[in-house]
């Protein structure tokens, strides 16, 4: 094969979920389609131009992230988050108008990650200068997820905030019998009353 | 299909894989296990939400080129004071990330796993975590056949003048060529008693916390070097 091609396909490959066939696809229709090749080639250089919100640590192109610079947003609510990707998930709910902190992982002891390697500092000094009164804890229920929460916890109650997490539980339209005992669990000990 | 296997462990790490896959390090009674579980992190992944440190888990896996592949996971038991307190928790992880180097994948004897799963419950109940982690790692070692000699001089037998020797084995007294840090009487005798008494006789131990801590600093240099690292 000629060389730009097997450079392309060697690239491709290695994106998440891309094999070697779904980057000969992909490689194929960008030959077949020009126009596409370079619009995506432009996309990619753009990549350059973003960088990170120095106030949440969301993903931003200049300067403040479009959430942090929109005053429509309620500044009064922090939602906590590991990794900037997973604000689009939440934003697409459309039931949070609050504003973000990234943290930039989750407490590990295996892997020698610890609170000094989190922006927590950065969140304590919102917390203090922006007025926020709650707190919400967005992090994967898993046992990392919790020792983070239990940290966060420690350094933000003193402070006065409200600190909340996001519910674990049945997933909507799963069926009881397929849930596990842990979050069948946790579903018990975070029901709410009707 | 391939033939399947069923065995019970302790989950000492996970680690994501791909985009939807999770490896689970198990301490199982036949020595360490690799677990690959396909799809654990999608919602309707099974055993997904059980495979977290600290639990005990029933697997039935089986095994394709090499890797077990996770048929099905569930909870059999759960350490809720452990991973409920941060200190308790660190204390735990960083004592197991031990195991994963100390005992070998798949090599049949079940003493780190009876001895993991007792150390874990004394710490559940109530065991302050710099003595659980001294005296679990001591053990550890044992098992392992690395135990560090810790009544006076490994060569001479002296009880005086001992010094650290992570290479030499343990305690080595100044006589017999040791030249590393000095080991007062006090924290030696307190790290032979933590690894020899019984599991309830450790909660009625008091140990001063600086001498815990330089167990545990000891400890560290004499896993470095045993493990030639």
């Amino acid at each position: 094969m000629i060389e730009p091609l097997e450079e392309l396909l060697a690239a491709l490959s290695r994106l998440p979920g891309i094999g070697r066939r779904s980057a000969e696809r992909i490689a194929f229709f960008l030959l077949a389609k020009p126009g596409e090749g370079k619009r995506l080639a432009e996309a990619l250089a753009g990549l350059d131009r973003i960088g990170r919100c120095p106030q949440c640590g969301n993903f931003a192109s200049d300067g403040l992230c479009s959430i942090c610079r929109d005053p429509k947003r309620d500044g009064t609510v922090i939602c906590v988050v590991a990794r900037p990707w997973e604000i689009p998930h939440l934003e697409r709910t459309g039931e949070y108008r609050g504003r973000y902190h990234v943290l930039g992982g989750l407490i590990s002891p295996t892997k020698n990650v610890g609170a000094e390697d989190l922006a927590v500092a950065g969140l304590v000094e919102r917390v203090k200068a922006e007025g926020v009164r709650e707190v919400i804890l967005a992090l994967e229920p898993k046992l990392e997820g919790d020792l983070t929460a239990m940290h966060l916890l420690r350094v933000l109650k003193p402070l006065g905030v409200a600190v909340s997490q996001l519910a674990h539980g049945i997933p909507v339209g799963r069926d009881l019998e397929s849930a596990d005992e842990l979050t069948l669990g946790r579903a018990l000990k975070g029901r709410t009353p009707l | 299909m391939a033939e399947l296997s069923r065995d019970r462990g302790i989950v000492l790490r996970t680690q994501d894989h791909a985009e939807t896959d999770r490896i689970a390090v198990l301490l199982t009674p036949r020595g360490r296990l690799d677990v690959l579980a396909k799809g654990a992190r999608r919602l309707e992944g099974s055993g997904g939400a059980v495979l977290d440190p600290l639990h005990v888990v029933d697997v039935i896996h089986y095994r394709r080129r090499g890797l077990h592949l996770l048929k099905e996971a569930s909870l059999v038991r759960t350490f809720p004071h452990v991973r409920g307190d941060l200190e308790r928790a660190t204390a735990a992880l960083k004592a197991l990330a031990w195991v994963v180097d100390l005992v070998p994948v798949e090599a049949p004897d079940d003493r780190p796993y009876a001895l993991t799963l007792e150390a874990l419950a004394r710490l559940d109940e109530g065991l302050p975590p710099p003595v659980f982690t001294v005296a679990y790692l001591l053990r550890l070692l044992g098992v392992g056949g690395h135990a560090p000699h810790l009544r006076g001089c490994v060569r001479c037998g002296a009880l005086a003048g001992l010094t650290w020797s992570p290479e030499g084995g343990g305690l080595l007294c100044v006589r017999c060529g040791g030249r590393g840090e000095v080991v007062p009487p006090r924290l030696w005798r307190s790290l032979d008693a933590l690894a020899r008494l019984p599991g309830p006789a450790l909660a009625r131990l008091k140990l001063a916390e600086e001498d815990l801590a330089a167990g545990i600093r000891l400890l560290e240099e004499f896993r470095a070097a045993q493990l030639g690292r």
